[in-house]
């Protein structure tokens, strides 16, 4: 499985905090939420009703000011942006609502090139581009409608059109497919992923439509204002297929597998770079997922090269475990790409699963050390 | 009490928007103002032309054929009254002076027109009940009754005020109420004796001959016996008739009075056409929370009854917020132009009937709409 | 093209639209009715002074209105005549008499105005050429616009003024409109004969003409200082305006026509912002959605004020129409000389313009409120 390229970060949310009332009547909606999502990513936000996913959306789509924290969108910093700003901001946002919000008095074409006019797009094109993208909706036959001439369902793929013409950066729908049948949902979540493909597009999507999930590069889940968990859906998978092949981690279920995958992360390290030097404070275990690394031990005699590790291959452990100085250096044989597991999760994932922690004691043995 | 429960839930649906609510009532009430306003103007015109007319307390009244108003100024000789009095069944008949005459204000001196009328004062067949009481005082030469409602360019005039009636010098003995019309801005009431000494009047020349009818005796009878007896010099009227004579030349041959009316017409189709639209839109704007008051199952009765409080309680709000303004605004019109602007109960109950009969229409018409709502519209 | 969103949102519902216009259209036409009344009147209660030719004017003090004025002595005349820079001093009579129409019998009011037939004082030169025409006595000058109860008449043909016989020997355009049925002009001696004989001692006004470069008014302060107390001397202008601020802060009509008028106004006004403003609390939603487009909010204010902009025009046009047809069913009614110009057509768009600012103006503050984050 090829490893996906590495990506830029189209959305950065660092510590917001989201308050709303005055007085006696304030109340903290978010709580401390990070976040981060990359170029062509989408990113599915579940959670119980009133968790504040909604209010999320609407600080990262600059329909409300941030109070608290930090929103990046590519370089610019939303909070503290001046009105003005924030008017041109959201050109670049595609939003679709829960209601579709056309206008009424116009008609389906009319609504979309509403979008369009913002646009730098050259004026003979809006109409070609609106029925365009209107008929890839399976509207080619009611670009003349007005809204209430349509169903709901048509109404929401012409709201959708509207999100989308301007093929925008960054998309956040609030239950876009809830009032699409199977099929249409189907049809607007492919054209999202292709946006993300094709284009680049970061989606966000505010769901409780089980039938989308598989689009998702990343679920997001959250509590009471919190971002509980973030998993990486297509990452885990790729980690979890490269984890398979590695020695220790052979005789984990795949849910116990899933779940070391979940909270790895991803590091890249250049030709010639050191990854761990002997005599650091050991804080991290890795796994090679592409490329080699070369061990070597320096003691009074020299630098003696212990190994050569290839994919699949581990190291840093025994610093961890033994709480102890690194014992060795690792040193990036070409590029490397290395999945990392923190101090904490990796003793955790010894801790709970009896048989990781068998593989590794194998492992040592064998090392000697 | 089900139709209380209704009346609760249009009033619920109504002020679920306040601020819309208020800016309908706004809609109605500017609509009950115009109406009140025009129906004012023309009011004021029409009614203060036959304040003289309505004050006439004879059984009849012979004038000149050609006397086409009291304003005009034709008049008849003398001889012909005395002639009526030999018909029988008159028991009484007596002249009526009047002059289109100027009064000077009595600070500034400066003139203004003012009917002047000189009556008989042992039987002035007027009904003015200072006539009676001041009696003795007017006998006295140059002394006047001056018109209490007379506007304000005539001057303030209390009993004992001296002036000058066409350049004749008077004393003003008492006060009496009638007001100004289109033509004077006040009248100056006097005995016939003192009305012959201004200058130019002569006993002959009568402007208003006064008849009263012997107990029983029949008026159109008498009329005819009258007109046998002076033939086409004379013509025979009723006060009624009189007044409806000054109502007909302001309304019909007047421009102000044709102004005026042809203003009530455009005044009456804003605030019909206001309160239709304010309903309609009402209505217009719930039609889903009617829809679902029909998919919930309630029978079309119910929906009925629903919209017409809703027009009900708008026309109603809208008018008494008409009405307290529609006062203030003729209270202001009474205080600029000393006429009498008669806010009646007839009148406000026109307007009522016209706001809420335009409210209801249009409350019926906008329930066809909530008929033809369809429950499967909701989704 | 940007597409005219106001425009699509003002006819998206056709029927309302409709409704909403035509109390506005109706309340335009009211101001229409109103002015055109007090603009006529306006006009008219100084016609007889805009006709003639004078600079400065002799009235007695007791003078009240054209209609009501009193006569002052003729020796005035010729004092004011001696007074430096006056080239000329002419006797003006005036007053109401009795028409009839001997062919059919039927009689009228009108006025009887008497000036000296060697006296050019009417600014129309075709008035002043007549005028020796009416030299012999009970000759008159008839008005062309008296009104149809003047009967069929003819120059050279006979008429009945105040009881006597006249012959009728040219005819001019005046119109008085409000003032009365019709108008004759006669010689001075003609209306002595007609309106009695004591006129012969007095004038009703003096008509001064300025001496070429005569200072207006130096020469009035010094006819004020020379003349007795019982006349009084004014300017043209300050005549007119006298005469116009009578009827309108005066008299019971112009006061009502003023009130009218500003009751429509707001009436109008009121309509249509109560229009406006529910439009754009139905459309909240709508303008919500184009902030988050990310639209400006002044291109949003913009829709406002072009739909009040479009209703307000909407309604014009039709008030127009209504108004042209009301002009002629008054005129035929009542003879009273309204006319739809083309600045009282301004005036009633402009009143309907600032109606349309008004209730823009305050119905703005609702598309501010609309909140994008509000939509999710
Ligand atoms: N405009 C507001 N004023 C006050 N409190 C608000 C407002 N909007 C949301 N909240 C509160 O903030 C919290 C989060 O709301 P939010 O709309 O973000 O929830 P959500 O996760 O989108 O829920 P749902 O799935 O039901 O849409 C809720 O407790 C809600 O009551
Ligand atoms: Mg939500």
């Amino acid at each position: 499985m090829p490893l996906p390229p590495p990506r830029e970060v189209a959305i950065t949310v660092t510590g917001v905090n989201h308050h709303y009332g005055r007085g006696e009547a304030r109340k903290q909606a978010l709580f401390d939420n990070h976040l981060a999502i990359h170029r062509g990513e989408i990113v599915i936000m579940t959670g119980p009703s009133g968790s504040g996913k909604t209010t999320l959306l609407t600080l990262i789509g600059t329909l409300r000011g941030v109070q608290e924290g930090s929103i990046r969108i590519d370089q610019t910093e939303l909070a503290g942006l001046a009105p003005p700003d924030q008017v041109r901001m959201r050109r670049n946002i595609g939003f679709i609502f829960q209601q579709h919000n056309l206008l009424d008095a116009i008609s389906a074409r009319q609504n979309v090139r509403l979008a369009l006019e913002l646009s730098a797009a050259p004026r003979r094109e809006h109409n070609q581009r609106a029925d365009a993208i209107l008929g890839t909706l399976g509207l080619a036959d009611r670009v003349h409608y007005k809204p209430r001439n349509l169903s709901g369902g048509q109404r929401q793929r012409v709201a959708i059109a509207r999100a989308l013409v301007n093929q925008p950066r960054i998309i956040l729908a609030d239950e876009p497919t809830a009032a699409l049948d199977k099929d249409s949902g189907a049809i607007v979540v492919s054209l999202l992923r292709r946006l993300a493909d094709e284009q680049g597009s970061s989606v966000m999507i505010v769901t409780h439509d089980n039938r989308i999930l598989n689009v998702a590069d990343r679920i997001v889940n959250m509590v009471d204002g919190r971002i509980v968990s973030d998993i990486r859906v297509k990452e885990t998978m790729v980690i979890c297929a490269i984890l398979k092949r590695c020695e220790i981690f052979k005789e984990m279920s795949p849910s116990d597998l899933t779940d070391v995958a979940q909270k790895m992360r991803e590091e890249r390290f250049a030709n010639g770079a050191t990854i761990i030097r002997q005599g650091d404070i050991g804080d991290k275990f890795y796994v090679i997922a592409q490329g080699r690394v070369h061990i070597q031990v320096e003691s009074a005699t020299g630098t003696r090269a212990v190994a050569s590790l290839a994919e699949g291959g581990f190291f840093g452990e025994v610093a961890l475990l033994r709480d102890q100085p690194r014992n060795a250096t690792a040193q990036a044989d070409g590029e490397v790409l290395a999945y990392t597991l923190s101090k904490a999760d990796f003793l955790a994932a010894v801790r709970a699963h009896r048989s990781f922690e068998a593989q590794l004691s194998a492992q040592l043995f064998h090392r000697g050390g | 009490m089900w139709f209380l429960r209704q009346f609760l839930l249009a009033w619920r649906m109504l002020s679920d928007r306040p601020a819309r609510l208020t800016l309908s009532f706004v809609g109605v009430a500017f609509a009950v103002v115009i109406m009140f306003a025009e129906l004012g103007f023309l009011n004021g015109v029409t009614d203060s032309s036959i304040n003289l007319a309505v004050r006439l307390g004879s059984d009849l009244v012979v004038v000149h054929p050609q006397q086409e108003h009291l304003k005009s100024g034709v008049e008849f000789p003398l001889f012909h009254l005395q002639q009526v009095r030999d018909v029988p069944g008159v028991a009484a008949a007596r002249p009526l002076y009047t002059s289109g005459n100027y009064w000077a204000n009595p600070q500034d001196g400066s003139r203004n027109r003012v009917l002047v009328i000189g009556v008989d004062l042992d039987d002035p067949m007027l009904r003015i009940p200072e006539l009676a009481t001041l009696r003795e005082e007017l006998r006295a030469p140059d002394t006047v009754l001056f018109d209490r409602r007379a506007r304000l360019e005539l001057g303030v005039v209390q009993p004992g005020t001296r002036s000058r009636v066409a350049g004749h010098p008077v004393r003003v003995a008492g006060l009496f109420s009638l007001g100004p019309n289109f033509a004077y801005e006040g009248h100056v009431l006097m005995s016939s004796r003192n009305f012959l000494r201004l200058p130019n009047q002569r006993a002959e020349d009568v402007d208003l001959g006064m008849v009263r009818l012997q107990p029983g005796a029949d008026p159109e009878t008498v009329r005819r016996r009258i007109q046998e007896r002076v033939g086409a010099r004379l013509e025979v009227l009723t006060a009624a008739e009189v007044a409806l004579r000054e109502r007909t030349i302001t309304t019909r041959k007047a421009p102000v009075g044709i102004v005026f009316g042809l203003g009530l017409l455009v005044g009456f189709a804003i605030g019909t056409v206001v309160c239709y639209q304010i309903l309609f839109n009402e209505v217009n704007d719930h039609l889903p929370q009617f829809a679902m008051l029909k998919a919930l199952g309630h029978p079309p009765r119910f929906l009925i009854v629903l919209v017409l409080f809703d027009a009900l309680i708008l026309s109603l709000g809208g008018f008494l917020a008409g009405w307290l303004v529609g006062r203030g605004l003729y209270a202001f019109l009474e205080r600029q132009t000393a006429l009498e602007m008669d806010l009646s109960t007839p009148r406000a109950l026109l307007v009522l009937a016209l706001t809420s009969g335009m409210c209801l229409l249009a409350g019926w018409l906008a329930l066809k709409r909530v008929a033809a709502s369809d429950p499967a519209d909701l989704f | 093209m940007r597409t005219p969103i106001a425009w699509f949102n003002s006819i998206d519902q056709p029927r309302r639209t409709a409704t909403a216009v035509g109390g506005m259209c109706f309340a335009l036409l009211l101001i229409f009715m109103q002015a055109g009344f007090l603009g006529a009147a306006r006009v008219n209660v100084s016609i007889i002074y805009q006709a003639l030719d004078f600079d400065l004017l002799i009235h007695s003090r007791a003078y009240l209105t054209l209609q009501r004025s009193d006569p002052f002595d003729r020796l005035r005349l010729a004092q004011a005549a001696a007074v430096p820079g006056v080239a000329r001093v002419s006797r003006f009579l005036i007053d109401s008499f009795g028409w009839r129409n001997p062919r059919t019998g039927s009689t009228a009011g009108g006025m009887m105005l008497g000036v000296a037939s060697t006296a050019p004082v009417f600014l129309d030169p075709a008035i002043n050429a007549q005028l020796a025409t009416v030299r012999p006595t009970l000759t008159a000058l008839i008005d062309r616009k008296s009104r149809p109860s003047y009967g069929p008449w003819e120059v050279g043909g006979k008429a009945v003024a105040n009881g006597q016989p006249i012959t009728l020997t040219g005819s001019y355009e005046l119109g008085l409109g409000l003032i009365s049925e019709g108008s004759i002009i006669v010689s001075d001696d003609t209306y002595e004969r007609l309106q009695g004989p004591w006129n012969s001692g007095y004038a009703q006004l003096g008509l001064i003409k300025l001496a070429p470069g005569a200072d207006r008014e130096r020469v009035a302060a010094e006819l004020r200082a020379r003349l007795p107390r019982d006349v009084v001397v004014v300017t043209k202008p300050e005549i007119i305006q006298r005469e116009q601020h009578y009827f309108l802060s005066v008299k019971p009509v112009g006061i009502m026509f003023q009130v009218g008028m500003i009751v429509a106004f707001a009436a109008g006004a009121a309509i249509l912002y109560q229009i406006l403003s529910s439009e754009m609390s139905n459309r909240i939603a709508e303008f919500a959605t184009l902030k988050a487009l990310g639209y400006p909010i002044t291109s949003i204010y913009g829709i406002g004020i072009q739909q009040g902009l479009i209703y307000a025009l909407l309604a014009y046009l039709p008030a127009l129409g209504l108004a042209a047809v009301l002009y002629r069913v008054g005129r035929d009614l009542s003879g009273f000389p309204l006319h739809l110009d083309a600045g009282r057509a301004a005036f009633v768009l402009a009143l309907a313009l600032a109606m349309c600012a008004f209730a823009a103006f305050l119905s703005l503050w609702k598309i501010r409120r609309a909140d994008p984050a509000s939509l999710f």
